[in-house]
């Protein structure tokens, strides 16, 4: 069956890199060549403070740790998609690497979810081309 | 140099909300409002020579102000948009009385509304965030923000304790509010406690009686220049002080979200007007959930961080109360018609300045008042500080 799931609408020219690298579960994030800031979302200019750079953010590779900063327990999904998933968690990650991001938790029950707890990248290949990074609890 | 004094508020109009108006369309409904707050501020079209609209989240802002100076047919001599969601209300009240302050324009019209055709878009809520959809929407589109505001409460229980049961309190205290606000959505249903911590979880651990009421209304009001304004009907409402702060989009960006991006706003608005948080003595602060007006009581230095929540216990926020917050019933109870919500606290701090709130008038005299905005998930917020002393 066809996955029927949002994906990504129009991969940009700053995120087409990323996904692509999916496909091989690698989990990239960037790195300002000039001022070593961590960059997530990927982007061509640099956030961090006092760096002018520009195209200056270089592709790496995340260990695919972290560490739970906060979460919800969705029971009402905005997404129709979703009906037959709730309650699932949506949760932001702390990467070792100093990047945030957004994903699922899966694997843990809700109600066992805690922010500060450790996770590490679970692969889900949604398709041929995409996995998406969703995270369980470590051990 | 400051705009403080500057300029104020002459006229105000507020339509009521209403669950949803599929006939109606944005134009319409900016259009009824802004004649409203021409008619209220006693002026001529003609004298209407600036223009600020905020286009809700339809729309480019340039282009709606040229749309509804032609629907209205006024020709402004300066016009911009606003753009900031939520905070676009106070954010526009201070950019207005900056124009008026250089010299651009005399009277600002600054409007938004939001129709909500329920067919437009599937419960109301806004599409995603296409600049964020790619990060986001695979694992789960959130229901409008509940889900990023859902994290903030839930980081602030893991940090401070500061459960439903002590949130509550903001959602029963706006009720009691909007109880007293024939307009308001909530005007003939009184809550408990009980009724806010046993409604159903939207998103852990926010429950549906800690969430906005969305709607269909629209909003509109006048800046003037203060040497103006002392000539028209209504009492002016002087802006004394205004600041914004826009730290981040969105919680992938690594900060510390309990902290309001309203907490760098509020020194700089209070900073310029002269006076304090604890001076005020009505607040009007933008209520998407219980946990955003408890976080922007703690930014603006009403209660130290970490404490809201047990420090509300000891408020009243009715409009009887020590320290009346949202007296319209907050976007909570009163409404939020997108991004006029935010507006909404703006009018009714001119409401509430000029002695006309009726049934919900605060009881002790109202001299300064606090408003906030903020938009998006806790990503650009604005305060500011009005009165109607001329000498304040």
């Amino acid at each position: 069956m066809p996955y029927s799931k949002p994906l990504i609408d129009h991969p940009t020219y700053n995120s087409k890199e990323w996904w692509a690298a999916t496909q091989q579960h690698r989990l990239l994030y960037q790195r300002c060549r000039l001022c070593q800031t961590p960059v997530f979302p990927p982007r061509d200019a640099c956030p961090g403070p006092d760096c002018l750079g520009f195209q200056a953010n270089e592709w790496q590779e995340s260990a695919g740790r972290g560490t739970i900063y906060s979460f919800t327990t969705v029971r009402q999904p905005m997404d129709p998609r979703f009906n037959d998933d709730v309650p699932y968690t949506l949760a932001l990650i702390e990467m070792d690497e100093g990047f945030r991001m957004w994903s699922n938790i899966t694997g843990t029950p809700v109600e066992d979810v805690r922010i500060g707890q450790r996770v590490a990248v679970a692969w889900d290949d949604v398709t041929d081309e995409v996995a998406l990074p969703k995270f369980t609890v470590a051990g | 140099m400051t705009l403080r004094g500057a300029a104020a508020i002459v006229g105000v109009c507020e339509l009521r909300p209403e669950r949803s108006r599929p006939d109606r369309d944005i134009p319409s409904l900016l259009a009824e409002a802004s004649l409203g707050a021409i008619r209220d501020a006693g002026l001529r079209k003609e004298d209407i020579d600036g223009m600020l609209m905020e286009p809700d989240f339809a729309g480019s802002a340039g282009g709606l102000n040229a749309k509804m100076a032609e629907y209205l047919g006024i020709q402004p001599k300066f016009g911009a948009g606003i753009n900031v969601q939520g905070a676009s209300g106070v954010t526009g009240a201070v950019l207005a009385a900056a124009i008026v302050n250089a010299g651009l324009a005399n009277y600002v019209l600054v409007a938004c509304a939001e129709a909500r055709d329920p067919n437009a878009r599937p419960g109301g809520f806004p599409g995603p965030d296409p600049t964020l959809s790619e990060w986001q929407n695979p694992f789960g589109p959130v229901v409008a923000a509940n889900g990023w505001y859902a994290m903030i409460a839930q980081r602030y229980e893991y940090l401070y304790g500061g459960t439903v049961d002590k949130r509550a309190k903001i959602a029963v205290d706006q009720r009691t509010n909007a109880n007293h606000n024939p307009v308001a959505a909530f005007y003939t249903t009184p809550i408990t406690r009980d009724d806010v911590v046993n409604s159903r979880l939207v998103a852990d651990p926010l429950h549906l009686l800690e969430c906005v009421m969305p709607t269909s209304g629209g909003s509109a009001f006048i800046v003037g220049r203060a040497d103006m304004a002392r000539s028209l009907p209504n009492k002016p409402v002087y802006i004394l002080g205004g600041a914004v702060h826009i730290p981040r989009q969105h919680f992938q960006h690594p900060s510390d979200f309990v902290i309001a991006p309203v907490e760098r706003a509020a020194k700089r608005t209070f900073a310029m007007a002269k006076y304090g948080p604890h001076d005020m003595d009505v607040l009007e602060l933008y209520d998407s959930y219980t946990i955003t007006v408890i976080l922007e009581l703690e930014g603006s230095g009403f209660a130290k961080t970490g404490e809201g929540a047990d420090w509300i216990q000891d408020q009243d926020f009715t409009f009887r109360g020590n320290l009346p917050l949202n007296t319209h019933g907050g976007q909570m109870s009163y409404g939020q018609a997108g991004d006029a919500g935010g507006f909404s606290q703006v009018t009714e701090a001119v409401f509430q300045a000029r002695g006309a709130a009726g049934e919900r008038q605060v009881m002790k005299d109202v001299n300064l008042l606090f408003v906030t905005g903020s938009g998006g998930s806790f990503a650009q917020q604005s305060g500011m500080v009005l009165t109607t002393d001329p000498n304040a």
